[in-house]
């Protein structure tokens, strides 16, 4: 929200109202509910809890510098660096990892047979367990593709430079030479 | 920020682990009193190392205010029921400082300079461990315990 603002009030405003609604509907209710749970050690518990803002901010820290050096030394031939922490990844991981791919814990696999042929009807799976191994498989599928777009951002550019194509390099170093087909690089790069 | 961020994460653990022992009141006031010294030790931070160091301290004692204010008033209710409105009025009158802190600094920055705002900090934070120090008081002498 910060980042669209114009206007310091604006600054005032987002900041005002995004933490004080973060705050009381997320950070309060968390402590309470801690504290009603431990009796006793009560108050390492809610310490452990409350590390988890500063770890936090520890980490956006460390994807925001990351985020700025890459625009910084983004290569020429590149629209998207493929380490970059782009929106498209963020939106793609939140998806998947949010709980309305998995089924409502109301819903049924199949709908109940009927009281005429409730005995006739033969068990030949457990239904059941392959609903439960099939939200297991998607969860775990969703961790490990969180894992996979989150991991390069934190590893250093220049490593993954070295590692593009030969037919890339090879693109861009005969852009330096020829002057004729190398502007619209050029008009890139001013 | 990241320094500061790093020592808070020690200073958010380590003083409510030792507040089960000693009671939560009592840590608080000290990490507000430590809290509103390193707020002056800022003048006294001139070079890079200094800043570092003075970022640690300070990170620490302000992790250690920010997650022992919740035990701290859990340790005023009398039964179980009474935590959630405990927190509930504590945070209250805190929003109010919270509100009117930030633009106070801001506004004495612009005018005055670099002094005054950490003049004006630094002397917050104290008087506010001066008022935990006398809430502990009170409460200690309604519960009949030091460990408050």
């Amino acid at each position: 929200m910060v980042s669209l603002c114009k206007e310091f009030w604006q600054v005032m405003l987002a900041q005002a109202v995004g933490t004080g609604v973060g705050i009381g509907f997320l950070f309060l209710p968390a402590v309470s509910v801690l504290s009603h749970y431990f009796l006793r050690r009560r108050s390492l518990a809610i310490g452990i809890a409350v590390t988890g803002s500063s770890v936090g901010g520890e980490l956006h820290l460390v994807i925001r510098t990351q985020m700025v050096t890459d625009d910084r030394n983004r290569p020429p031939h590149h629209a998207e660096p493929a380490h970059s922490f782009s929106r498209v990844r963020t939106r793609r991981s939140i998806y998947w990892l949010s709980p309305a791919r998995l089924p409502h814990p109301r819903q049924r696999a199949h709908p109940p047979p009927s009281p005429s042929n409730i005995k006739d009807r033969p068990k030949t799976v457990d239904e059941g367990y392959l609903l439960r191994q099939s939200i297991l498989h998607a969860r775990r599928r969703a961790v490990l593709r969180c894992v996979g777009h989150f991991l390069p951002d934190f590893l250093p550019p220049s490593e993954l430079h070295t590692r593009l194509p030969s037919s890339l390099t090879a693109r861009s170093s005969l852009s330096r030479t020829n002057s004729v087909k190398s502007s619209s690089h050029t008009l890139w790069r001013s | 920020m990241a320094i500061l961020n790093a020592a808070s994460v020690i200073g958010r653990i380590t003083p409510n682990f030792l507040a089960d022992k000693f009671g939560p009141l009592n840590l608080l006031a000290i990490m507000c009193a430590g809290s509103g010294i390193m707020c002056f030790a800022v003048f006294g931070a001139g070079t890079q190392g200094g800043l570092i160091a003075v970022a640690i301290l300070f990170g620490f004692f302000q992790g250690a205010y920010v997650s022992l204010s919740g035990p701290s008033l859990i340790a005023t209710a009398k039964s179980f029921n009474e935590i959630g409105v405990r927190m509930g009025m504590g945070f209250f009158i805190m929003s109010f400082a919270a509100l009117t802190g930030t633009p106070i600094t801001g506004a004495l920055l612009d005018r005055f300079g670099k002094t005054a705002p950490i003049v004006w900090s630094g002397m917050t934070v104290l008087m506010g461990s001066l008022l935990i120090v006398g809430s502990r008081t009170f409460q200690a002498r309604a519960q009949n315990t030091w460990k408050v």
